[in-house]
């Protein structure tokens, strides 16, 4: 895929190149959007409410990390939802409660595996939940995501110190959290 | 960054070191320091054990698939819609400004005339409208001027030759006054300078008309 070719048919109006594009990153604007409200249907809204500003405001960007620059649409979009939902808190406890439909299958996993790693899977969704936004982005953005620091910091629009401090508390929140449930993490990683 | 934590006589690893350490996003001499420091440190090398498993599990979490495509439907063409119309819009702009103009150009026509003599001098008013009565011409009546019918006077038939009656308006009694009367009913007299005036003011309020709506048609 020629990203600078599709980018530049893009701001022609061309939504057949725009969508290549939205092809190619929409599982990744999907998952930081699930990771960060916890709801499904949700994440659904906000993927598509980022690709439609997206191409509105295609013109806007001018060169450089396209993927940046969505995940940046994609996390002020969260931010918003999250915003707006501080008032109904008791709905999207519920909602992180309920895990998505995650998709662990694997040909050489048991079915005991298979239950532990989506309890595993449901438990660190709750504990995301319960960290502040600001750490949980950088958390999935730089654990999850694999940006890297600098690319997370011109996501989050924060200097690079700020993305390590906010990430290395996010991680200690979950290191807290994972000690009590020590019985989910998969053997390797438990012994490891 | 603080490698060692803050409290007196601590000299563990500071969270943000262990972060750093593990993501290798520290400098050559920070990372060596970290490492001999957890080489001796039993806590500490628990405490970068744990935060690893962490960001490994955080590493293994799946994938979700889109549930559907996120394509964006193709932009119906865009409609633009037409202004409401106002009615200081364009065309009534170009109406003040065209009478503007040609308000103008009379007054410099008149105004030239006037200046030259042409049109009529200051103590000779200018005659607008019908000074002489229509002629009347009936069967019988030779041809030539006829003076005209005073209104609210009986007209006066006069029986010719063959018998029949024609209507005669010669009475001696038509007089000049006759003339007056007419030119007072069907036309006046206009002083040139009341006409330039008259010119130059419907000059003036054309153009201002034309300037303050072509204003608020630009601010709209």
């Amino acid at each position: 895929m020629d990203e600078q070719a599709l980018l530049q048919a893009s701001k022609g109006g061309d939504a057949g190149a725009f969508n290549r594009l939205v092809e190619h990153y929409q599982t990744s604007i999907y998952n930081v959007a699930l990771r960060m409200v916890g709801d499904a249907a949700v994440a659904e809204d906000i993927t598509q409410e980022t690709f439609v500003s997206a191409f509105r405001a295609l013109h806007t960007f001018s060169a450089g990390n396209f993927r940046a620059w969505l995940f940046r649409i994609a996390t002020n979009a969260c931010r918003d939802h999250l915003r707006s939902a501080q008032v109904r808190r008791n709905t999207s406890l519920d909602a992180l409660a309920d895990a998505p439909n995650f998709n662990f299958t694997s040909e050489e996993e048991l079915p005991e595996e298979y239950a532990i790693r989506r309890e595993l899977s449901s438990f660190i969704q709750q504990s995301l939940g319960t960290l502040p936004r600001d750490q949980r982005m950088a958390l999935i953005l730089v654990d999850i995501q694999a940006c890297s620091y600098e690319e997370a910091a011109q996501i989050l629009k924060t200097p690079i110190g700020t993305v390590k401090s906010r990430l290395s508390r996010a991680r200690e929140a979950m290191r807290a959290a994972l000690s009590a449930q020590r019985e989910l993490l998969p053997a390797q990683i438990r012994s490891g | 960054m603080r490698l060692f934590g803050e409290g007196f006589g601590d000299r563990h690893c500071s969270p943000e070191a262990v972060s750093s350490f593990l993501d290798g996003a520290m400098g050559e001499r920070e990372t060596r320091r970290v490492e001999a420091h957890v080489a001796f440190c039993s806590h500490c090398a628990q405490h970068v054990e744990e935060m690893r498993s962490v960001v490994n599990v955080l590493r293994m979490m799946p994938t979700v698939p889109a549930p559907r495509s996120f394509a964006i439907p193709a932009p119906a063409p865009v409609l633009v819609l037409e202004r409401p119309y106002t009615w200081w819009r364009p065309a009534p702009v170009a109406g003040f400004r065209a009478m503007a103009a040609a308000a103008a150009l009379a007054l410099a026509v008149v105004f030239a005339g006037d200046a030259t003599g042409v049109i009529g001098t200051h103590e000779a008013p200018i005659q607008v409208g019908m000074v002489q009565p229509a002629e009347l011409v009936s069967p019988g009546n030779p041809p030539g001027p006829e003076p005209s019918q005073v209104l609210g006077q009986a007209p006066v038939l006069d029986t010719v030759p063959d018998g029949s009656q024609v209507l005669d308006t010669t009475a001696d009694d038509v007089s000049a006054q006759t003339d007056a009367t007419f030119a007072g009913r069907s036309g006046f007299q206009l002083e040139l300078w009341a006409l330039e005036i008259g010119l130059l003011a419907l000059t003036a309020v054309m153009a201002a008309a034309s300037i303050l709506l072509r204003r608020r048609a630009a601010s709209s």
